[in-house]
Formats: structure tokens, sequence, C-alpha cells
């Protein structure tokens, strides 16, 4: 591969990179606006139709980010605080830990409700072609 | 919790105990900076939270899953690597991560299910850990980091670097490497006052802990929030930053009823000029320069010797011309190095030199004695101008021989400015205490040579000084010596410096690289400079940059 090749190479799997970022923040600012008008905690997924990043808002406010991890012997949902992308805990249930991020800004006794996204929803991030 | 936590912690080198019941804890988000004289175990501490030294009695241990990255004094590169290499071997696992992150993205569009579950799952956790290190403008911080810091061209082998390039390479890795814990032993050495200050912006904003031997006193103003004095084997730790550090020391040995008068005197002097703002320190230095006659004579009238400070002999009574550039303009293989530069050094002035190496600096010094011409213009000397100066580079020093033995010459007294003292106890005001004075010349470290060659020059008695970076690795008492004496010599003196505290209290002119071939003279020290390089060029000029120069035209 030549010289310039490999600066080609460099610069567009930069842009993809980029593309790829741009698009998991578009998938939030959604998500965020799907909550913006439902009162209390709610959370809601990042991806529509795949349950595994959730977005958590109480009365249309950002707290964060809960997602599902599993290491091959058991379940945790993981809680990330908003700006912070500093993971907190992981707690057995999305419930407990979306109340864990209603905690810490005072507000931990609320219910959780769920909102699933529509169908028309955009999927995950993808390397684009 | 503590971020790293030190209980009764002993450490001796041989015989000699360094730390002795040593209990410290460093909390989270803290700025520490850690001061005392050379050779009292700063630099020990921190290889023992690095993990490089272990305690022979205690324990100290950093909180579970802290990253810990140290800069020391002879940093470790990879000599078989470039610049760039050993720059982006700080930055390898956010490379590794970036890489992940493509890979899943990519997988991601032919899966589904479950396989896809496992993938948005890892997705989350990289995008949180690039998110958490800032990584998506990693290549322009890694390109800013290496400008600001003067790094050399990033293909340049590593193996032919000098020691100051070095520090810089392994200064600029590990800021980017990011660690939890980032221990920094003087940090600011061979780094000039732009890159400084760039540092020091850096290092307030840093994410995680900082812990610095330094002795850079506007670092420990600016960016400390805890001192932590190393003295005798024992740590004290002072709240608040080093002006805060100096009134609660002050106090402190008042209370203890301490003898040591030339320490307090030390101190109330630095405290004073603390305590002086702006206008009150523009006075003292315009008042030096005004006042040469009175301060040759109480030089004059002072003969007694003193042995624990440093004291530069006065030498004989300058005429009114000292150093006189007129439209000076010199180059050095093949590229132009100053261009109609002019300036006249006034009796009692201290100048402050500044600017990255490779400027100019040391032909500056080598046209000022001789040995260099310049291409146009001139540059004279007063008849009465008696020069003080050492060529680090051409000593003529025998490397087996003892620093003892470079300085006296094999006497064990000494004249200095016409009083006798003792040769070991003339040494040891530079920090060559006991058996450090048997140490042969050719083992010294950089530092060590710094110190021998300031010892060397000002026992040369001249009233002219020209001092290359002599505040390289002096501990902060030491330097305070240093500015006293020169405020008490009524010579001149040229210095190479970019210890800003230390121009700020000492300079009474500032000749300032600008880029290019253009130097600025300017009346007034360090801080006064600043502010009119800002008025004048505003402050994109303030950011530090690679060097460059023109090359000559030969027509």
């Amino acid at each position: 591969m030549t010289h310039l090749d490999q600066e080609a190479s460099a610069v567009l799997g930069a842009a993809r990179l980029a593309t790829v970022n741009a698009k998991w923040r578009l998938c939030e600012e959604q998500a965020l606006q799907r909550l913006y008008e439902v009162r209390g905690l709610a959370c809601t997924p990042l991806f529509p139709g795949h349950p595994v990043i959730q977005v958590v808002a109480c009365d249309g406010r950002l707290l964060g980010r809960v997602r599902r991890h599993h290491d091959g012997h058991r379940t945790r949902w993981i809680a990330v605080p908003a700006r912070t992308a500093r993971e907190i805990g992981a707690y057995r249930t999305l419930h407990h830990a979306a109340r864990v991020l209603a905690r810490r800004t005072g507000r931990g006794r609320l219910r959780v409700a769920d909102c699933p996204a529509g169908a028309q929803e955009p999927p995950p991030p993808e390397n684009p072609r | 919790m503590s971020v790293y936590t030190m209980r009764k912690i002993r450490v001796a080198h041989g015989e000699r105990v360094v730390l002795d019941d040593v209990t410290l804890s460093v909390l989270p988000g803290a700025r520490i900076g850690v001061v005392g004289p050379n050779g009292t175990g700063k630099s020990t501490v921190l290889r023992i939270m690095a993990g490089l030294e272990r305690p022979v009695d205690g324990e100290a241990f950093p909180a579970p899953g802290v990253s810990v990255g140290i800069l020391e004094q002879e940093p470790r590169l990879d000599d078989t690597g470039t610049v760039h290499d050993n720059v982006e071997a700080g930055v390898a696992e956010v490379r590794r991560a970036l890489r992940r992150y493509a890979e899943v993205t990519g997988l991601l569009g032919a899966a589904d299910g479950d396989r896809m579950t496992h993938l948005l799952d890892e997705l989350g956790a990289l995008q949180e850990q690039l998110d958490r290190i800032g990584a998506w403008d990693l290549d322009s911080r890694l390109e800013q980091a290496m400008d600001a810091l003067r790094c050399p061209p990033p293909g340049t082998p590593v193996a032919g670097l000098s020691g100051g390039e070095r520090r810089r390479v392994a200064l600029c890795r590990l800021l980017l490497s990011g660690p939890g814990l980032l221990l920094l032993d003087e940090p600011t050495n061979h780094l000039d006052t732009e890159s400084v200050a760039w540092l020091e912006q850096h290092l307030a904003a840093y994410p995680g802990t900082v812990v610095a031997v330094t002795h850079d006193r506007y670092f420990l103003d600016d960016v400390a929030q805890w001192i932590l004095e190393i003295d005798r084997g024992h740590a004290y730790p002072y709240t608040g930053n080093y002006s805060a550090y100096l009134e609660t020391k002050a106090a402190r040995l008042r209370v203890e009823g301490r003898k040591d008068a030339r320490r307090q005197r030390r101190l109330s002097e630095e405290l004073a000029w603390v305590r002086s703002a702006g206008q009150g320190r523009q006075a003292r230095s315009r008042a030096r320069v005004r006042r040469y006659e009175e301060l040759a004579e109480e030089a004059a009238r002072a003969r007694k010797p003193d042995f624990e400070e440093i004291r530069i002999p006065p030498g004989p009574r300058l005429g009114s011309l000292v150093l006189e550039a007129a439209h000076l303009t010199k180059g050095f293989a093949g590229r132009l190095l100053m261009a109609d530069l002019s300036f006249s050094l006034p009796r009692g002035g201290l100048v402050g030199v500044l600017g990255p190496n490779g400027v100019g600096k040391t032909t500056l010094f080598r046209m000022i004695v001789g040995e260099e011409r310049p291409d146009a213009g001139t540059l004279r000397l007063g008849d009465t101008v008696r020069i003080s100066y050492v060529d680090q580079d051409r000593t003529g020093l025998d490397p087996g021989g003892s620093v003892w033995e470079a300085v006296s010459g094999g006497l064990d007294h000494l004249r200095v400015g016409g009083v006798e003292i003792p040769s070991r106890a003339y040494i040891a005001t530079f920090g060559f205490k006991g058996a450090d004075q048997q140490k042969p010349v050719g083992v010294l470290s950089g530092g060590e040579r710094n110190r021998l060659n300031l010892a060397l020059t000002l026992r040369q008695g001249g009233n002219l000084l020209l001092l290359d970076e002599p505040t390289n690795d002096l501990d902060v008492e030491t330097l305070a010596s240093l500015e006293n004496a020169l405020l008490d010599f009524p010579g001149c003196a040229v210095i190479t410096a970019h210890d800003r505290w230390f121009l700020d209290r000492v300079a009474t002119h500032i000749l300032a690289w600008e880029g290019g071939a253009d130097w600025y003279w300017f009346e007034g020290n360090h801080a006064d400079y600043q502010a009119n390089k800002l008025d004048r060029l505003g402050a994109e000029a303030a950011h530090p940059h690679r060097v460059t120069h023109r090359r000559l035209v030969r027509g």
C-alpha cells in the first residue's frame, strides 16, 4: 500500500467513526424526545427494538443511560449518569438502576415508566459502506 | 476514599534513612506540590507511589482500579522507535478501543438476536469508555500537545534526542495516556515559559489527581492545593498554595523559636515579594538599576563570609557602558537566528533571556564572550566589564576528577571576591553536601552538572554574569538563595531561564524570542513582558508552537 493509500485509508476510517458516533448522538436525542412529555421517571431503548441500552429521564430531563451486561454467569444493568460516561454501579434490574440515577438528583422514590420506541424508528448504528 | 495511601513507611538507601514513619493519604482530584531540599527523598516518594521502589517498612498502595503514571527525571523511552512511535504508545489503549468500536459497528450490520444484544452491550461499553477519555478528538489533542510541548518532529529517531527533548516526548506521552494518578518529577525542566504556562493550564484542568515534585513556584501557586514538604525524612503537609505555605512556614519557624536567622530572613524576603503586587514589584526592579552606586557600596562593605547561602562576589565597578547591541544580525547552520536586534544593558541590569532551545540563546552568549562574531551590526562591551561564564560543553574538566577537585582545584580554601572561604562550604551552598562532593564529574546527572556549572561561574568574580538555565534542578530554598544573591549583586547578569517566579523576582529587563529571527527587548520583569506581549501580539501569540526559522538565502 502506498503512503497516499495509507493516508486515505486513515481519513476514511476516521470519517466512518465520526459518522457512527454522530448516529449514536442522534439516537440519544430522539430517545429523549420520546421521553420529553412523560411525567416522572421513564426509560426508553436507545436503539428502537433493542432493549439492551436504555435512556433514562425524569420529567423529560436526561439522567443517563443503563446498559444490560451479561458476563456468561449473570445479567446486570449498568448505570451511567449523563455527561460523565463513568459507570456508577451494576444492578439486578433496569428499574433499580434507573432509580439509582434518579437518587443522584434527590428523586429516588419514583416508579419507573417504560416507553418502548415506535416501529418507524431507525435501527442501531452500523458501519456505513 | 483515597486515591493513594501510605502508612508509616520507612525507606533507607544503605545506611541513610531517606523517609521515616511517613503516613499520607492522597484525595481524588488533589493537586499536590512536593518541595524540599535536594536529596531529601522527594523523588523517592514518587517512585514508591509508582511502584518502582518498595519501602523497607510500612505499607503503600493505590486505590483499586486507579491507574498510575510517572514522569521520572531520566525517563525511559523506546530507543528503537521515533518520536511519533513513543507518543503513540501513550494512546495505544485508546487506539485499540477505537479499532474495536469500528469492528463492532461493522459486525452489527450482519448480526441479529443474541449476537446483536452482545454486540450492542459491547458498543455501549466502548462508547462510554471513548466518551470518558475524550477519544473522538484524539488526533487533534495529540497534535496540540506535541506542538505546545515543542516535541521534535514526529519522524525523528528517539536514539539521537537530547536529554531535554527526551523529557518533552516522555511528558507528552504521559499526559496523553491520562492516568488516574499523575506523578511528575520536575515537569517544567527543559520547558520554556510558554510551554510551562500551557502545562499549568493542562494540569489545572486534569481530570485525575496530580502529585508533582517541582521548584516552579508559580506552578505551586497557581495549580497546587496542597504543599507537601519533605524534610529530614519526614513529610509535612500544608493546605493551600506556595504563598500560603510560605506564610504558614514562617509562622511555624517563629513559634518554634528557631534560631535559623538566615532561613527566616530568606523566607521573609520572599514573602515580602509575594505580598507586593504589580506596581510594587515594578518599582523594586526599576529601583535596582537607579541604585547601582548604592548597591556597589553595600557590597564592598559586606565582606563577612556566609557559608549557608549563595553569595556572589561583587566584581570590579562597572562604567557607564556595559553591553550594547546595535542592529545585530546572526545566522547559524544555514538559519537566520536574529535580525536587526538592538539593546543596551544598563549598570545593575539583570536581563532574562526567553526562548525555546535552538533559537540562538547560546549563540548570543558566544557572541558576548567573543567566540562568535555577528554577521552584521555590532555588539560592544564596556572596558570595565569582566565576564563570568562557563560554557557547559567546553569546561575542560577531568571526568574522573571529583566535584570538589573541579571547583577548588584541590585547595581547602578559596578566595571568592576577596574573601577566603572553606572550599567545601562554598560547594555545599550549591547542593553538593558531604559525599556528593566526591562524585566524579563524569557521572553527574544533568541537574548536578548545572549546579557545578553555577558554582564554577559564580566564583570567577566578574561583574557581568552569563548564566545558562541556572534554575534547573535547584530546590526552592536554593532558588530563593540564588535570587537573593542576585538581588544583592551590584553587577549585571544575562540569564537564560524559564522559571517565571525567578524571572519576575530578579529580572529588570527581558530579551525574548518572538518567532523566526525576531527578538524583543523589554524593560521590566517577566509578568510585565507577558502583559505587554498580549497587548502587542494578541492571545494567540501566547500559545507555544514548534520552532521554525527562515532559511538563510545566499545570493
